[in-house]
């Protein structure tokens, strides 16, 4: 630690930032004025709340005006804070000044993007962690198909893998990961092991003239076993969180937002939760 | 410097052109106006009937060979120009005004006998029909089977009623433009089917007595029908004499054998007035078509009682898609087909075109115009305009592309034409005024970032000039990347350094 407050650290990256203090609250908080340029050379100008709490640092726009009060989709939680990251594993100490500066980098880029998912009615690809308790899922998930390597590891990265649950034989239902709307393997629900482990391999082995099988490559059959199962969590663990938020009001911005199926007359407009 | 687009820019020459369209006058068209050279605030009433002639076997020319190479660019080219030659001279014999020659379409229009005279409409659609006819009988006898070149097939439309004239010309240009219903029904009478023959519109079709049809697409006149008109109409000159006439200015003025060069990149420096048949340019390039979506429907809601809100929307519209493609990009425009753009862009050297660099140029260029598209309506709305229902369709292809003028010496048409132009303006034409689709070379041409952004589908929706650079350099794509780096250039150094950060934010249950 500097010996100075977090707060402190935070106001002393504003010049770098082109932003403007507006005022101070009662306690750890910050009101600015926040510029931020976009890819396009628009500059919307954003009235952030910032909050400090221990060396935790989160933001909200001080009146929900140009983004909207409460969006799952767009990352913006029930209480109007942004949800910058994942505290379980991204989360940003505010204790000296290159870490305050990577919080006030990271609300910059997260408000850009802001600007992408309004216009293409859906947050960028790739740019975002799981709702909820999905994220932990999610974060296995991705680590499992980092041991498979590629093509899977950027199929998980890009969003590209999919589920469908099929079948209720003496192995239970199978889950089928999909591609793209292909099918690429399947595993059992109930043993947890691929249904064909004498398939090529799902690596860069797989493809070659003479592939290696699944089974006899690596830790990779275990690897493709957590990855589907993972995901068939992951994608409960979603169910379970747009359950949750069931009844709230959607704010219209997204397309194929869950809120709005359970929402009785979706609103164009800003909505409250 | 790099190509790119810039809000500021791009609504500071929007603001220029709306103020320079804040008076907007429209008078009714008499006979002793002149059509060329249109102020940019002025607009004519015209009544008259517009023609729409389709060459149908173009693309059968374009796929000859199997290969698109020079040869096939060559016999397309002098295929049309030996077409173009023909309906030149039928038109100036029949007193009609070439409006334009786009690749395999001709639009022309009847505007004599003018209002004053009783039964005009009735006249001046009987003379389209025997123009249409002429067209067709010439153009069958117009081939050169020493070179290849078949007879064209000819399918036309007709409609007619009110259309605002205005100047289609940028910098120099004078012809004018025709924006109202009968232009685009007839087009899509001309468009509407691959059989040859004369269409009318159910409208024309009640102006000159006929039954109304259900499908007056699929419903050709008949040889009794077109005999009618021909006979009414009089035209006072025969298919045989156009064809001696078309024979003997052949022999004096031969068209020159066509010879091509690469353009330096960029295509803004191309001059166009300079080429001829042996001055003609081919080369590897993009071709993109953007057409405003909705704008005919638009026309017809504003044309009696806000007609000057129409003339506003279409300058300010056109020229700053003009000023995108041109100046931002560098690229060339080849001309606006009524509400459209088609324009090429290349990047390379003198000797040769880089492609991915060129694809992911379009690609930026595609989202540019979107971009300045969306900022024009917000701009005019501003000024009280109705802009409801307008949107912007764009396609783009890449591939060897042709740019030539051809006709009458004196009087030639400028043209670009090959498989990716026609496969541009098809991508267009499937898109909805919200997105953008790529043809599939480009596609296959381009950065994997740029197959990512389109997709198996090979299309986008909502593509703006943000979300092009943005997508495009996040995978890796040098040209947006050089595009991002310039946008950041003077922006607050810890924006600019955000603006690569990777982040990923959550959604908390609270």
């Amino acid at each position: 630690m500097t010996g100075t407050s977090p707060l402190d650290l935070l106001a002393a990256c504003l010049p770098a930032l082109g932003a403007t203090e507006l005022g101070r609250g009662p306690g750890q908080e910050l009101i600015i004025a926040l510029p931020v340029t976009l890819s396009d050379g628009r500059r919307p100008v954003y009235q952030i709340h910032v909050s400090v709490t221990g060396t935790s640092a989160s933001a909200k726009e001080v009146t929900p005006t140009l983004l909207p009060a409460f969006c799952p989709e767009r990352h913006i939680n029930a209480d109007g804070s942004f949800c910058l990251y994942w505290r379980a594993v991204d989360d940003i100490v505010v204790d000296d000044p290159d870490a305050a500066l990577a919080w006030w980098e990271t609300l910059v880029r997260f408000l850009q993007l802001q600007a992408r998912a309004a216009r293409r009615r859906r947050w960028p690809e790739g740019q975002g962690r799981a709702h909820g308790a999905a994220a932990l899922h999610q974060y296995r998930a991705e680590r499992a198909a980092e041991r498979l390597g590629d093509p899977i590891a950027t199929d998980m990265q890009e969003g590209r893998l999919s589920l469908v649950v099929r079948g209720s034989g003496a192995e239970g239902p199978g889950i089928r990961v999909m591609r793209d709307g292909d099918r690429v393997y399947a595993v059992w629900l109930r043993s947890r092991r691929v249904v064909n482990q004498r398939r090529p391999c799902l690596c860069s082995e797989g493809s070659r003239p003479r592939p290696q099988t699944l089974r006899s490559c690596s830790d990779h059959a275990e690897a493709a076993a957590t990855l589907a199962l993972e995901l068939h969590s992951m994608a409960e663990q979603e169910r379970r969180f747009w359950d949750v938020f069931a009844g709230y009001k959607c704010c219209g911005t997204m397309d194929d937002c869950p809120l709005a199926k359970t929402t009785p007359s979706p609103v164009a407009s800003k909505a409250a939760a | 410097m790099a190509k790119n687009w810039n809000y500021d820019r791009a609504e500071k020459h929007i603001e220029r052109k709306i103020a320079d369209v804040k008076t907007v006058t429209i008078v009714d068209y008499h006979r002793d106006m002149s059509l060329e050279n249109i102020p940019g605030n002025k607009a004519y009433r015209v009544d008259g009937v517009h023609i729409y002639a389709d060459i149908l076997n173009l693309s059968d020319m374009l796929h000859v060979t199997a290969d698109e190479g020079v040869t096939c660019h060559k016999r397309t080219l002098r295929f049309l120009n030996l077409h173009y030659r023909a309906v030149h001279r039928i038109l100036s014999r029949c007193d009609t005004r070439r409006v334009d020659f786009h690749n395999q379409r001709l639009h022309a229009l009847v505007a004599r006998p003018s209002n004053s005279e009783s039964d005009a409409e009735a006249k001046r659609i009987r003379r389209a029909v025997a123009i249409a006819q002429l067209i067709i009988d010439v153009l069958q006898e117009t081939g050169d089977a020493d070179e290849s070149i078949p007879s064209a097939k000819v399918r036309v439309g007709i409609d007619s009623g009110e259309a605002l004239a205005v100047n289609n010309g940028r910098r120099g240009g004078r012809e004018p433009l025709f924006l109202g219903a009968p232009a685009n029904h007839a087009a899509k009478m001309s468009g509407g089917g691959d059989r040859a023959g004369i269409y009318l519109t159910n409208n024309a079709r009640e102006a000159i007595g006929l039954d109304t049809v259900d499908k007056p697409a699929s419903k050709a006149l008949t040889k009794g029908e077109v005999e009618e008109c021909q006979q009414a109409a009089d035209l006072g000159v025969s298919k045989d004499t156009i064809v001696k006439e078309w024979k003997e200015d052949l022999e004096k003025h031969p068209i020159g054998a066509f010879t091509f060069s690469r353009h330096t990149p960029p295509l803004r420096t191309l001059d166009i007035t300079s080429l001829t048949p042996g001055n003609s340019k081919r080369q590897e390039a993009a071709s993109v078509y953007a057409d405003i979506d909705g704008f005919t429907a638009y026309v017809a809601k504003h044309i009696a009682d806000a007609p000057e809100d129409v003339v506003r929307v279409f300058h300010v519209i056109r020229a700053e898609l003009d000023r995108v493609l041109t100046c931002d990009f560098d690229g060339r425009r080849i001309r606006f087909i009524g509400d459209c753009l088609h324009g090429l862009l290349c990047d390379g050297t003198v000797h040769t075109t880089d492609d991915p660099e060129t694809v992911s140029t379009a690609t930026l260029c595609a989202g540019a115009l979107r971009s300045s598209f969306d900022l024009a309506l917000e701009k005019l709305g501003g000024e009280e305009i109705d802009v409801e229902g307008l949107g912007l369709a764009i396609g783009f292809e890449f591939g060897p592309m042709t740019v030539s003028r051809l006709g009458m010496q004196g009087d030639r048409v400028r043209c670009s034409v090959s498989r990716g132009v026609l496969t541009s303006e098809a991508e267009q034409s499937h898109c909805g005024g919200d997105e953008t689709a790529i043809g599939a070379s480009a596609y296959d041409a381009g950065t994997q970032a740029v197959r990512d952004l389109f997709g198996s589908k090979r299309k986008a929706k909502g593509l703006d000039y943000n979300e092009a650079v943005e997508a495009l350099s996040e995978k890796g794509d040098e040209t947006a990347a050089v595009a991002k780096r310039e946008a950041f250039a003077l922006a607050a150094p810890a924006i600019a350094s955000a603006s690569e950060r990777v982040v990923r934010p959550y959604t908390e249950l609270k």
